[in-house]
Formats: C-alpha cells, sequence, structure tokens
C-alpha cells in the first residue's frame, strides 16, 4: 500500500493499466481474424500493452526513488481547477441533446440543449436586457444553420414530435 | 502567346466574380468543423452545369481551395480542425490565439495558405505530365513508409512524455481499424455493435477529441476563452510578412511537400501538412518552440495543405486518377462537361485546362483580401461573444458538424464519446495529437503494409518490397531521422552546454591563477 502511495503519476499509472487490460484483450479478440486482418490489430495492441507495462514500471521505480511528479496534464492541456459540476453537467446536456434529436426533431431539441448549455456556462449575474440578446443572439444562430443545413446544403434532418 | 489569351479569359468580370463568390463560400464552409472541402464541391457541382465548361471548374476550384484554406480559422480559433488538413495548424495556431495573438496566426495562415495555393498551381501549369509519374512510381511500400513518416512526428509532439505519446498513438491505430477491414473484410473490434461496423470516421474523431475537451473545460472556469492581445486592432500584416519573409524556406518547402503528396492518390492534405510540420519542426533552428504557438508550424501547414490542391489535380488531368476525394467529385463535373481526360487534355483542349489553371491561381490571389477581412471579423467575433453563447454555438457545431458527415447520429455519439475519453485522457499526461495522428493515418499504412507483404510474398521477396526500392528507403531514411532527431538534438546540446560549462570552469581557474 505504502509503494502505490510513492507511485510517480498515479492517473498516468492508473490509465497506462487500463491499457494493459485493452491491449490484452485485444490481442484475445484478435485471434479469430484472418492472418492478413489479425497482423496489425496485434502488433498494435501488443506495443501498446507492452508500453503501458513499461510505463507502469518507470513510474513505479520513479516514485521508489522518491522523484515527485510535476503537473500530468500535456502541453495541449486544458484548465486545471474549475467546477466539476458544471463540466458534468455539459456533458450531460450533450448527451441528451444527441439522444433527444430523434425524438424532438433537430430544431427543438437544439434549441433546449443550447440554452441549457447556456445556462451551465453562465459564471455571473446578468440584467433581463442581457439575457434577452442572448436569447435572441441563440434563436438567430439556431435558426440560420438549421436553414443553411436544411435548405441549402440539403442535408436531410432529423425530425421527430415537432421538427 | 496562347497562354496569356486563356490568362485574359480567366480575368473576365464574369470568371472573376465566380471566383470571389467560391473562395467566400468555400472559406465560410472549410471554417465549419464537419463540413469538408469534398461536402462544398459535391453540393456546388451541380449548379456549374449550366455555365460554360472553364467557368464551372473556376468556381470548384475556387470552393475546394477556399475551403481548404477556411479549415484554419476553426483550428486557430477554437482548437477544432475544419478540415483534416487543417490538424497540425492547431498545434500552434491555437497556443497563439490563446496567447492574445490569434489576429496574427489567422494573417499568417492566410499568407501561407496563398503561397502554398500559387505554388500547386505553378507546378500544375508548368510540370503536370512529368509529375504526374511520381504517382505511378508510388505503391503500397511507398504509402506504407509515407505514414510511418507521418507517426513519426509524435516524437516531436511527445518530448518528455514519449511513452504516454506512443501509447495514445497506438491507441490512435486501434481505433482505425475498427469496423470492417479493407484487406480481407474481417470485422474488428466492434464488440457486436451495429453503430461501429462502419468504423470512427476521421473528421468525427478530429471535432471530438479537439473541441469537445476544450469546452469540457471553458464552462468550468470564469476566464475568457481567448486573450486579447493589447494591439488586436488590424490584420498585423507587415509582422505576419515578416515572419513569413524569415520563413521563407519553410514556405517554399512545405509548398513543394504539399505538391508532391497532393500527386499521391489516397494521400490528401492531412498527410501532406503532417509531413511538412514534422520538416519544418526538425529543420528549424527553434524545434523546442513548436507545439507551443511557433508561427513557422502554421506556415508549414497551412502552405502544404493548399500546395495539395495543385498537387491533386495533377494526376486527375494528366491520368484521371483523383488525387483527393474532393479532385474525384471535380473529375465527375469534368467529365459530365465532356472534357476527355489524359496526357493530351493540355493540347487538345487547351484553352478549358489553361483558363482554368489562371482561374486556380486568381482564385488563390482573391484568398488574400478575402481571407484576411473575413479572418479579422472570425476572431473579432469569437473574442466578442460572450462565453455564454460562445460554448453552446461550437457545441451546435460539433453536433451538426459531426452529424453532417453521413447524415448520421451515431457519428454525433462517437464524436462525443472520444471527446469525454480524449478529455480523460488528457488529464492523465496522454495528449489528443497522438491519437488523431495514430487514427488518420493508421488506415494508409496498414493498407500499404499488408498490401506490400501480399506482393512480397507472392514474389517471394518480402523483405525487397519494404527496403529494396530507392523512394521507400528515401523516405524511411527521412522517418529515422526525424524520429530520433529530438533525442540526438538534447544530446548534442547537453554535450554543448556540459563543455561550455567546462570551458567556463577552465577560464575561471586560469584567470584566477
Amino acid at each position: 500500500m505504502q509503494t502505490l502511495k510513492n507511485v510517480h503519476d498515479p492517473l498516468g499509472t492508473a490509465v497506462a493499466a487500463g491499457f494493459v487490460v485493452l491491449g490484452i484483450v485485444l490481442v484475445y479478440s484478435s485471434q479469430s481474424m484472418s492472418a492478413m486482418g489479425s497482423v496489425f490489430p496485434i502488433t498494435t495492441s501488443s506495443a501498446m500493452a507492452i508500453l503501458g507495462l513499461v510505463l507502469i514500471g518507470r513510474n513505479v521505480v520513479l516514485g521508489l526513488r522518491g522523484i515527485t511528479p510535476g503537473s500530468s496534464a500535456t502541453k495541449e492541456g486544458g484548465i486545471e481547477g474549475g467546477s466539476n459540476l458544471r463540466r458534468i453537467l455539459f456533458v450531460l446536456a450533450m448527451v441528451a441533446w444527441i439522444a433527444l434529436l430523434p425524438v424532438l426533431g433537430f430544431f427543438v431539441a437544439s434549441c433546449l440543449a443550447y440554452f441549457a448549455i447556456m445556462i451551465v456556462s453562465v459564471h455571473e449575474r446578468m440584467s433581463v436586457k442581457e439575457m434577452a440578446l442572448l436569447v435572441i443572439l441563440g434563436l438567430a444562430i439556431l435558426g440560420g444553420f438549421t436553414l443553411l443545413m436544411s435548405e441549402v446544403l440539403l442535408i436531410p434532418m432529423p425530425r421527430g414530435l415537432f421538427f | 502567346m496562347d497562354k496569356f489569351i486563356y490568362f485574359l479569359e480567366a480575368l473576365s468580370f464574369a470568371n472573376l466574380g465566380l471566383a470571389f463568390a467560391g473562395v467566400l463560400a468555400g472559406i465560410v464552409i472549410g471554417a465549419l468543423p464537419g463540413l469538408s472541402a469534398t461536402m462544398a464541391v459535391a453540393v456546388l457541382v451541380p449548379f456549374t452545369f449550366t455555365m460554360n465548361p472553364a467557368s464551372g471548374l473556376i468556381v470548384l476550384g475556387a470552393i475546394y481551395t477556399g475551403a481548404i484554406y477556411g479549415g484554419s480559422y476553426s483550428a486557430i480559433l477554437v482548437n477544432a480542425p475544419g478540415t483534416p488538413s487543417a490538424i497540425a495548424t492547431t498545434f500552434d495556431g491555437f497556443p497563439m490565439a490563446k496567447r492574445g495573438d490569434g489576429a496574427l496566426a489567422v494573417s499568417i495562415a492566410t499568407l501561407a495558405s496563398v503561397i502554398g495555393g500559387l505554388i500547386g498551381a505553378l507546378m500544375l501549369m508548368f510540370l503536370a505530365p512529368p509529375l504526374a509519374t511520381v504517382a505511378l512510381a508510388f505503391g503500397p511500400p511507398e504509402y506504407f513508409w509515407l505514414a510511418i513518416f507521418g507517426l513519426t512526428l509524435i516524437s516531436a509532439l511527445s518530448v518528455g512524455n514519449l511513452i504516454k505519446g506512443l501509447i495514445g498513438a497506438c491507441f490512435g491505430l486501434i481505433l482505425s481499424m475498427i469496423g470492417v477491414a479493407v484487406i480481407g473484410a474481417d470485422v474488428r473490434f466492434t464488440f457486436g455493435s451495429q453503430t461501429l461496423i462502419g468504423g470512427i470516421d476521421i473528421v468525427a474523431g478530429l471535432i471530438g477529441l479537439y473541441c469537445i475537451p476544450v469546452l469540457i473545460d471553458l464552462v468550468a472556469t470564469k476566464d475568457p476563452h481567448l486573450k486579447v492581445a493589447s494591439d488586436s486592432s488590424g490584420f498585423r500584416l507587415g509582422e505576419s510578412f515578416a515572419i513569413l519573409m524569415r520563413n521563407k524556406v519553410n514556405a517554399i518547402r512545405s509548398s513543394v511537400i504539399g505538391t508532391v503528396v497532393g500527386i499521391l492518390p489516397g494521400a490528401g492534405g492531412s498527410v501532406a501538412s503532417l509531413v511538412s510540420y514534422s520538416e519544418s519542426r526538425r529543420s528549424s533552428k527553434n524545434p523546442e518552440n513548436y507545439g507551443k504557438g511557433e508561427p513557422g508550424g502554421i506556415i508549414a501547414t497551412e502552405a502544404a495543405n493548399n500546395a495539395t490542391v495543385g498537387g491533386g489535380f495533377i494526376p486527375t488531368l494528366v491520368l484521371g486518377i483523383p488525387g483527393t476525394p474532393p479532385d474525384a467529385v471535380i473529375l465527375g463535373a469534368l467529365l459530365v462537361q465532356g472534357i476527355k481526360i489524359g496526357p493530351q487534355l493540355f493540347t487538345s483542349q487547351g484553352s478549358i485546362v489553361y483558363t482554368f489553371i489562371f482561374g486556380l491561381l486568381i482564385g488563390t490571389l482573391l484568398m488574400l483580401p478575402i481571407g484576411l477581412v473575413v479572418g479579422r471579423y472570425a476572431y473579432k467575433s469569437i473574442v466578442a461573444i460572450p462565453k455564454a453563447a460562445l460554448v453552446p454555438t461550437i457545441a451546435f457545431l460539433t453536433v451538426i458538424g459531426s452529424f453532417a458527415i453521413h447524415n448520421n447520429l451515431h457519428d454525433s455519439a462517437v464524436m462525443l464519446g472520444l471527446g469525454v475519453i480524449g478529455w480523460g485522457l488528457n488529464r492523465a499526461g496522454f495528449a489528443p495529437s497522438p491519437i488523431v495522428l495514430g487514427l488518420v493515418l493508421g488506415q494508409i499504412a496498414e493498407q500499404g503494409f499488408v498490401q506490400a507483404y501480399l506482393i512480397g510474398n507472392a514474389q517471394g521477396n518480402i523483405l525487397g518490397q519494404f527496403f529494396g526500392r530507392p523512394i521507400s528507403l528515401a523516405i524511411a531514411a527521412f522517418a529515422i531521422l526525424t524520429l530520433f532527431y529530438p533525442l540526438a538534438a538534447s544530446a548534442i546540446g547537453a554535450r554543448r552546454a556540459k563543455k561550455s560549462a567546462v570551458d567556463q570552469t577552465v577560464e575561471s581557474r586560469d584567470a584566477n591563477a
């Protein structure tokens, strides 16, 4: 247990363990494929599992030597901190958006999800005028793009209970 | 003299107006993630059937070149490449925009795109027949090595985190294998899901992996999306031009790479821009700045991807083999217009072909003023729109963009799923770019490898297929050089630093003595 606490980059190590398991599962599921179809999957899955083991071993050794990790976020990394509740609400709104598109119809589902995400994104108090402006802007963007997609680009948009 | 007449024909008021409208429409469609250059060209092809052949082709060429360039806007301003060929633009464009240099990044992308487009079109005009033979010299082993060359960019993108970068690339390669295999037709890694049989669409993956993590973090804090530079008014054209002049070799080299890769059927702008970015970083004096907002990275990517437009037309017009998907659509339009493709095209129907090439050149030049104006307002809009409107608008674009690829909500679901996975992996230090590289290049690498293996096996010389062909060997050598260059450069730098420290110690001892 003490060793686990000392592991260098615990989050990266846990994800690497996940990749090792995934690699083993994929190598196993590639056995039923034809020789040509399985060459790349077996090679890549094995490489992923081996590299995962190398990363775990490296992190354990560095942890035992007492080397403390810096931030695990990459240079392409996002913002550390902030509200995790808002992050979860945003993802849930996106899931609901995609799920409701064929049920409610493209425009109605998009309106509901758009304004739900707008509420999740607001961090400061707004006047009634500012809110009205945001709603008008949102409706204009949604309406404009819906018309562009359905009437100009002739993309068949999902139609459900409404439109 | 004939060419001058064709040039004047292309300069007619109607053709100029069509080129202007085509470039503008292409830029707008290309800037929207999910709406690709292929879609822009395909949707507008029927409108060109009523025009004369040269005017119709000018419109299609202008839309195509505008769409490839337009992909850079969303890559720079919202970290979502509008087209796959703008993947590498996000590496440096978005960091520049985040630190307040968005207008500068857009201007640099515009200038580089114009340079790349012009060089590609000029090579199409003067070198088309000899260059078309390059397409025939490329077989499966060369495609395999070219994809491997693109993958070596991982070593550059993952400095200090190479193992995680390689794991990410393996994950991306596995994502590219999901669905029915191109060779052998095995159904792979679908786990019984009907949704995954068609595989993971590259564009849906791109939008998810690059755009959704940005949105997830954007809603979490009060901070603005982009910083605003104190001198954000204006195009910063002088500064952009000075940077371009310092990177002139980079711009020309990337344009040539873009044209040559564009000639290869199936490779396309994404491979061209990744190879150019890799070469640009390798030959730079400051390779460590790449990925942190280095203008040279934007110049390499944008020059290369716009050069593929001219390059792609070379095998299309000379051999009848489309270099890229939009070329295939344009090839269809040419056939409908009654134009016979082949090496004789340049002599038998020179008036149409040369008017078209001059139209392409004019469209590329028009991209400069149109692009700067549209880019400036796009940047100002992104900066000015409050976060409460920006986040749902970008989210809306990700949903419709992924849906529009195949008119299928499964792509939207895959996009969101990959985005959430990408955000989680990024938190643990696994950057999205190696995953994207694996996803984009996986199919090209696998197809090239398996075909070369089968040919080699039939000839009883498998190793000869991979290591016995001069072009293969040259690409493999560049791949190895690029892979180990960051390690070698840091080792040489460390040795130099050590040597200079020793010299300083000796000098100080001598002075003390």
